[in-house]
């Protein structure tokens, strides 16, 4: 064992180590049995329940099911987002106006409008929709709306010494120099859309990673919340890994690792 | 490099043992007190919390010397997460969130069943959605809290009419959202306790229907408690049920006065309350029925995957602390 670990680089030793260490002690931690195993059970019993969900079919409908959730309210918030950020960026009138409107609201937190989006729309899919687009709007329209008023003026009269016109300054100018500031935004979307998804399918759902997790915490089984954690916690990674590399590919001038 | 990566491990094994420490300290005994006179209630908002409203309103613990911080809770579920997280010392809470205490080792007891009753839970249906009769409730959107006697109940509705909980959409709702919820038209059925059935067909009139369901489901309410409080404070247990005798009492012999107080607190009429409160026997008890429900339940959640597959049916007589009401009223408790 130890030659083995010998041969290893330290860099390699780094990526290796921390995740199965952590485990092998959460591991010996819950058997050892200070604590009640119901309430705070090995991994491998998390395991054992993912497996469990995975037979009964409900893990994966309840993953289809939260990811379709998260893509439209993100894609819906976004693209808000990036309409009204443009939109209060470049103009002076709507900042002023607009802006000091979203600031009142961006400060509140989803949850406290659970209760009134069941209200205004009841708990149909759209009142799901509408959290996770409402938590996704404001990082994408406050990056947005920062990278957009920041474009640097030598720019835009280069740009207009040159004949472009506005639609032109802002699609072949402004947007892409406000790009990396967007996509900034839209990274930190995608963590909030994660944590709306999960507010919204508590309450007034029937399916959904964010329901089951409801559901195994009423009935006690932490075995199966726990692999629902990692489940959202591999389809939270998933999806930032993918927007990066999409994102990379967008902006090869400004790359993120 | 390598100096970095223990460093790194050192954190990981640092915050183990701080996890194994705090465990440990929680798990020290403090200094036992032969009565603990300041308490936190944990109350659910129902008819059946009507002797515990009585106490209250009336003064009955005060003349006991306990002084009683109450918070009120949308189910008896949620009551029983604050007995457990150590936020109350005790609280009203039906048998069926005590399933899962047993079938999941957790510490807490029943120390009286101080209501009971075969009519308190309902299922009320949107009639212009199609439902007139408990079969056409197949396939459609209908709303319980889960792990608690509205969904068990539902279970047993089902059960009744040659259906399973495969047959309907169940939707997880706390009950104070079921009625909205059935107005707005985004469920079509809904089943749980009063005053929630009410509310809703109060507005909906002719619109919905209530399917009889009476003798169904016997409810024990119960008075719970942690473990902790039996162990350190038998006294203040007994103190909690005196006032209780004292609330029963009072509803006997002063009907009027007790509906009126009722009212207030689950905001139905006191006609309205009368009616329902006619199904209802307010009288302490600790009963082997409770036990063999909550066993019938315990294989429902089994069998409902909400417990795993291996999992054995406990002796739910060891969440029953019977001393005290033995102590108070020896032919009240049937439980050995």
């Amino acid at each position: 064992m130890i030659p083995f670990i010998k041969k290893l680089s330290s860099k390699r030793l780094a990526i290796l180590v921390p995740i199965p260490l952590f485990l092998l002690l959460w591991e010996i931690v819950s058997r050892v049995g200070l604590y009640n195993a119901a309430l705070f059970p090995p991994p491998s019993r998390a395991l054992l329940a993912l497996i469990e969900m995975l037979k009964e079919g409900t893990l994966l409908s309840d993953a289809f099911i939260s990811v379709k959730r998260v893509s439209i309210g993100f894609c819906l918030g976004s693209f808000a987002g990036i309409s009204i950020g443009t939109l209060t960026g470049r103009s002076k009138f709507f900042g002023i106006t607009l802006g000091q409107l979203i600031q009142l609201f961006r400060p509140i937190p989803v949850i406290a409008f659970v209760s009134l989006t069941i209200i205004f729309f009841g708990l149909g899919e759209f009142s799901k929709y509408f959290l996770i687009t409402w938590g996704v709007f404001f990082p994408v329209w406050l990056n947005t709306d920062t990278g957009i008023s920041r474009v640097e003026s030598s720019y835009l009269r280069a740009a207009q010494s040159l004949g472009a016109n506005t639609r032109r300054l802002l699609t072949e100018v402004i947007i892409p120099a406000a790009l990396p500031y967007i996509a900034a935004g839209m990274r930190i979307g995608i963590a909030v859309a994660y944590i709306c998804l999960i507010v919204a399918e508590m309450t007034g759902a029937s399916e959904g990673l964010g329901y089951r997790i409801e559901i195994t915490r009423l009935v006690f089984r932490i075995d199966k919340m726990i692999g629902i954690l990692v489940v959202l916690g591999v389809l939270g990674a998933l999806s930032d890994g993918a927007f990066v590399w999409f994102r990379n590919k967008l902006l090869p001038w400004h790359k993120w690792i | 490099m390598k100096r970095k990566i223990w460093i790194g491990i050192t954190i990981v094994v640092v915050v183990v043992i701080m996890l194994v420490a705090t465990a440990l300290m929680n798990g020290c005994a403090k200094q036992p007190s032969p009565k603990k006179l300041d308490l936190v209630l944990a109350v659910n908002v129902t008819t059946y919390s009507a002797p515990v409203y009585i106490a209250l309103a009336k003064g009955f613990w005060e003349e006991e010397g306990l002084k009683i911080t109450r918070k009120d809770f949308a189910a008896g579920r949620f009551c029983l997460d604050a007995i457990l997280g150590g936020k109350a010392d005790f609280g009203t809470v039906a048998e069926a969130p005590m399933v899962f205490v047993g079938l999941t080792g957790q510490k807490a007891l029943i120390i009286a069943t101080m209501a009971s009753g075969d009519n308190e839970m309902k299922v009320i249906a949107r009639k212009d959605h199609g439902i007139v009769s408990p079969l056409d409730i197949k396939g459609k959107k209908v709303a319980a809290l889960v792990s608690t006697v509205s969904e068990f109940f539902l279970y047993l509705f089902l059960n009744e009419h040659g259906m399973t909980m495969s047959n309907i959409n169940l939707v997880n709702l706390k009950p104070a959202e079921m009625p909205n919820a059935l107005i707005n038209g985004d469920i079509d059925a809904f089943a749980v306790w009063e005053p929630f059935v009410y509310n809703a067909g109060k507005v909906l009139n002719e619109k919905a229907t209530v399917l009889s369901s009476k003798g169904l489901y016997d409810i024990p309410f119960n008075i719970v408690i942690p473990e902790e409080l039996a162990q350190k404070y038998p006294e203040t247990i007994k103190s909690i049920l005196r006032g209780l005798v004292k609330a029963e009492q009072f509803i006997g012999t002063n009907r009027k006065e007790a509906l009126e107080i009722i009212s207030k607190e689950v905001g139905l009429s006191t006609d309205v309350l009368e009616g329902l409160a006619k199904d209802i026997k307010f009288e302490l008890m600790l009963n082997n029925s409770t036990i063999d429900l909550m066993e019938r339940e315990a294989k429902w959640a089994i069998e409902a995957g909400y417990a795993p597959k291996d999992a054995k049916i406990p002796d739910y007589r060891s969440l029953f602390y019977t001393k005290a009401l033995k102590s108070l009223n020896p032919k009240a408790v049937t439980i050995e």
